[in-house]
């Protein structure tokens, strides 16, 4: 355990330790001359002891020695383990969460509140000539200062413009900005106090390169004070909007994932200002749990809902938004190749039939579909669709493909059905791969009644909702013509009874696709001519049209960026032409002018990272383009914190030093931890013990009683 | 009494006192001190009942003839105390420990002068003995008020004198004081106890009331000396011992003691009563703590 010195200056006084030594060998000098009656007593005490006499003069003097040692050791300032340096020149770097977690209430205020009592004693704490730094970790992650402050009333002050936020704790941001401000510290190593609740995090692939680059800045030390301590329950992690476009009218369930804090916690549903649902939790403890609202979904357009829960111990989630887009219909642009003879068969096979079976002729559909052959396939065209059917495509240029992959991977959705055997080289060179699908391809064929279709996972949105005979109804069809491939990434939703997949679901970046190795020839499978076919494609096509990024509505959470695909004005006018841009903020008020950019051909409204929880309002004058749904991150509402020693090892797989544990300890004695444990008490005590032992070791050669003749040596 | 060392008040304080021997011994003056002979100069004391065997000398017959019962006249004479001062006045008896102090001699010869004063006053016989290794001057004991200047004159002169061979200086005094009496023995013992207690064994024997005042120095009993110290003997010049006293201390005075409680507890066997003074102690005041002590034991 090293032991340091506050007051190294003061370890001058340790040459006080030769003044027995110096006093010992002056009196030894000094003798007194006496006439004495008779020597005879003297004469048989001298020989008797005088060995033992002389060892424990010795000893008599290295206990006086070491004692005034000890005593001018005590007098510098002593420190056993400190982490700091020995002087006041240090610089202390203070991470205090403001997190929406730190908002959990404890016995008196919420964490933050700690939090910020603890860091403005440690600052007053802080030795003369220390600096100080604050970085606040929430929804923003900044330093307080705009410069390194002297430690003081003034840099303690100054935590008073500290407040919570509705964001994470985002640790490479931490880490980045801890950088920034240890490349600028006065003196080095800077210690890093963290104050924070430690929440459990996972895995972040951003957090090596921030550690490294705070390795570069300098030397850093990391304290931890681990604020508050778990309370049951978490709040609303998540809910589950519809991952598929849905109609007006429809009946759905909209499902959230919740941890009660205790037994029939009651969350409500409301939409558009009105209680539409309620749901009781059971129980309490054992992870999340899900609960369901039954919702009709209201008519077209953007709707704002809450999900409430009954407040506990962590009220910053008592309320999560999110909205709702209900769409007028879904925009399909088919994309197809060239009519085959069998083609002709308008409305049993083919993508004539598809086109059909969507957007039928003879009633209301949901969806709006447009045909064209792949040769006239634009980004103008396909940024304005809602949902991309190639249906054995003529093979597009390298272009049009970069475009398509980068449509996908911008949130955009693709379905492709390829079932001509002259397009498998197609298939497996260049659409597969682009989908980071495996390229096997393999075409088969199987005459006679050839197999039949197995559901994989009756609950998925596609066949949510079917009835047991429907399902059955749906496996009875049968395939004969087939690309054979490998699910890989993907997912297969369909196989036949061989296990070949037939429907493969996957995403690229934030888009969906989804492949279906056959055409829709009636040579290839029955699927044309059952009754489900109509609704198998419906339900395919809403569900990769719906839930996801390129939408009006974007369901977000605080850290976020504000992103939305803009709903075209009302007034008529292009998105590029709609005048005054504004992005409204969750308390209403405007923060400025909304940013467009184009990715890939589709128009997207930015409004810079999302500091507060609520609604982010895109308008344009009168109009309403977009909304953004910021919830606390669900990280934010699991309430599992973490422990420093797991803290610490954490840490120390990016390389930084967790040194010590603050947690347990009164922040007036933050210098123990930073410069040590003051020793002098320790050094006080033995140097007293000493002294004792010197008392008793001598207390045969002391005067009993006062010899008038002055002290003894 | 012009003598410095009689002052008024030191005459004024022992008068309070009463001297009182322990024993009875041979005398002629008349004083306080009992006597254990019965004669015709004696004084009438009490009748006792003659037992068969007795001689009839002191027969009451007037007694006889009247009750015809046979008593005996008893007498008790007054008798005055031969005391003899015997004075150590060896090398050693030069020591003090502090120069405020007198030294041992010094504090002695007091001593020896208000015992001296004290005895004549109730017309005790008073002789004094000085020596070192061997006797140096000798004052026959006699009861005349001269007697005391002759005892002064002695005390007022002691010389410095050499070594001590205690147990031989008394054996030889023992042999010049013939008549019983009682023998004052003023000295720091500064000898083998074995020759000292033999001395005075002698005294004992040839029927002497034997007194010792052993007069210490304080500085002698505790050792307090400090820091390095070169003693140098006093009896034997030119030894020196080089020491911390501080260091040596306990086991002096432990050693101290053992000596001393050699000299109690053979003094006691030997009937000697042995006053220890330390020169520190007021002169008066340790005088006449003896001389009460000797009052209430007779």
């Amino acid at each position: 355990m090293p032991l340091s010195f506050l007051n190294p200056s003061l370890l001058f006084g340790t040459a006080a330790a030769a003044l027995p030594i110096i006093i010992h060998f002056l009196s030894r000098r000094r003798v007194q001359r006496q006439l004495f009656s008779d020597l005879r007593f003297l004469d048989e005490v001298q020989s008797r002891q005088a060995r033992s006499l002389g060892i424990r003069r010795w000893l008599l003097l290295l206990l006086r020695v070491l004692a005034i040692l000890l005593v001018a050791l005590a007098a510098a300032g002593p420190r056993w383990g400190g982490v700091g340096t020995s002087s006041g020149d240090r610089s202390v770097l203070f991470i205090i969460d403001t997190s929406a977690s730190m908002g959990t209430q404890m016995d008196e205020g919420i964490r933050l509140d700690e939090a910020l009592l603890a860091c403005e004693e440690m600052i007053r704490a802080l030795p003369p000539g220390a600096a100080v730094q604050v970085i606040t970790a929430g929804s923003l992650t900044a330093a307080l200062f705009g410069e390194w402050l002297p430690a003081g009333a003034g840099a303690a002050s100054g935590l008073s413009v500290v407040r919570l936020t509705d964001g994470p704790f985002d640790l490479p941001a931490v880490l980045r900005e801890s950088a920034r401000a240890v490349a600028r510290a006065p003196g080095a190593p800077v210690e890093v106090v963290l104050l924070s609740d430690l929440q459990v995090t996972g895995p972040d692939m951003r957090l090596p390169p921030a550690a490294a680059r705070l390795n570069e800045a300098g030397a850093t030390r990391f304290l931890v004070r681990r604020i508050g301590s778990e309370v049951p329950g978490g709040g609303i992690l998540e809910v589950d909007l519809p991952a598929r476009a849905v109609r007006p009218g429809e009946n759905i369930t909209l499902r959230a994932r919740v941890l009660p804090a205790y037994d029939e916690q009651v969350f409500s549903l409301e939409l558009d200002g009105k209680p539409v649902a309620e749901a009781v939790t059971s129980g309490v403890g054992g992870g999340p749990v899900e609960i369901e609202f039954p919702v009709t979904v209201p008519a077209v357009g953007l709707h704002r809902g809450v999900v409430r829960k009954e407040s506990d111990a962590f009220p910053g989630d008592d309320m999560r938004p999110l909205v709702l887009e209900v769409p007028a219909a879904v925009s399909v642009l088919l994309v197809h190749g060239q009519d085959r003879p069998a083609d002709a068969v308008a409305g049993r096979g083919g993508w004539r039939y598809l086109s059909q079976a969507l957007a039928p002729g003879d009633g209301p559909s949901p969806f709006r579909v447009r045909a064209i052959p792949g040769a006239d396939l634009t980004t103008g065209a396909m940024s304005a669709s809602d949902l991309l059917v190639f249906v054995n495509p003529e093979p597009l240029g390298r272009r049009a493909l970069e475009s398509l992959l980068g449509w996908l991977d911008q949130g955009g959705a693709a379905l492709f059905l390829v079932g001509d055997p002259t397009l498998s080289g197609y298939l497996s060179r260049t659409i597969l791969p682009g989908l980071g699908l495996p390229v096997t391809v393999e075409f088969q064929s199987e005459a006679g009644r050839g197999q039949h279709v197995r559901v994989i996972d009756p609950n998925h949105p596609v066949f949510a909702g079917l009835d047991a005979e429907a399902v059955a109804t749906f496996e009875e069809i049968a395939w004969r013509r087939w690309f054979r491939l490998d699910e890989g990434e993907g997912a297969a939703l369909l196989t036949l009874t061989g296990e070949d997949p037939v429907l493969i679901e996957g995403t690229l970046g934030e888009g969906k696709f989804a492949v279906l190795p056959f055409d829709l020839l009636p040579s290839g499978s029955d699927l044309a001519a059952s009754p489900m076919a109509l609704p198998f494609f419906q339900r395919l096509a809403s569900w990769l049209a719906g839930g996801g990024r390129l939408s009006a509505a974007a369901n977000a959470e605080v850290g976020a960026e504000a992103v939305v695909r803009p709903l075209q004005p009302d007034s008529g006018s292009s998105i590029e032409k709609a005048e005054n841009l504004l992005v409204i903020d969750p308390e209403g008020r405007g923060t400025g002018a909304a940013t467009l950019a184009w990715q890939h051909g589709v128009p997207l409204l930015k409004g810079g990272t999302i500091v507060r929880a609520g609604f982010v309002t895109f308008v344009a004058g009168d109009d309403t383009l977009g909304v953004v749904a910021a919830g606390v991150p669900a990280s934010e509402s699991t309430l599992q914190l973490s422990e420093v020693h797991n803290w610490r090892i954490m840490m120390q797989e990016l390389d930084l030093d967790v040194v010590g544990d603050l947690t347990d300890q009164a922040p007036a004695d933050f210098m123990a931890s930073l410069g040590g444990r003051d020793a002098a008490p320790w050094f006080l005590g033995l140097a007293l013990l000493l002294l004792l032992l010197e008392v008793w070791v001598g207390r045969g050669t002391r005067l009993s009683r006062d010899p008038g003749q002055g002290n003894l040596s | 009494m012009s003598s410095p060392l009689l002052t008024p008040e030191l005459v004024g304080h022992l008068g309070r006192l009463d001297l009182v021997a322990r024993l009875v011994v041979e005398g002629f003056l008349t004083g306080l001190h009992k006597s254990p002979y019965h004669g015709f100069s004696s004084e009438f004391a009490e009748y006792r009942q003659y037992i068969a065997g007795e001689p009839v000398a002191h027969m009451d017959w007037r007694v006889y003839a009247k009750t015809d019962r046979h008593y005996l006249k008893v007498f008790t004479e007054e008798t005055n105390l031969r005391a003899t001062l015997l004075l150590d006045c060896s090398a050693s008896m030069d020591f003090t420990g502090d120069e405020n102090r007198p030294t041992k001699k010094a504090y002695a010869s007091y001593l020896a002068a208000a015992l001296s004063y004290l005895l004549l006053r109730q017309n005790d016989a008073v002789g004094l003995v000085t020596f070192d290794e061997a006797p140096l001057a000798m004052v026959p004991a006699r009861s005349m008020r001269k007697q005391l200047f002759q005892v002064l004159k002695v005390l007022d002169d002691l010389p410095s004198g050499s070594g001590t061979r205690l147990g031989q200086v008394l054996h030889r005094v023992a042999e010049r004081v013939q008549r019983r009496g009682l023998i004052l023995l003023l000295s720091d013992l500064m000898d083998d106890p074995d020759r000292i207690i033999s001395g005075l064994k002698h005294f004992r024997h040839m029927g002497h009331e034997v007194v010792v005042f052993q007069i210490l120095d304080p500085r002698e009993v505790d050792l307090g000396f400090a820091g390095e110290v070169e003693f140098e003997s006093l009896e034997e010049p030119g030894r020196k011992i080089r020491m911390e006293p501080s260091h040596l201390r306990e086991s002096y005075m432990q050693r101290f003691e053992e000596w001393r409680a050699t000299l109690r507890r053979e003094c006691r066997r030997q009937l000697v009563d042995l006053v220890e003074i330390t020169t520190d102690t007021p002169f008066e005041k340790g005088l006449g703590a003896y001389l009460q002590k000797r009052r209430r034991m007779y």
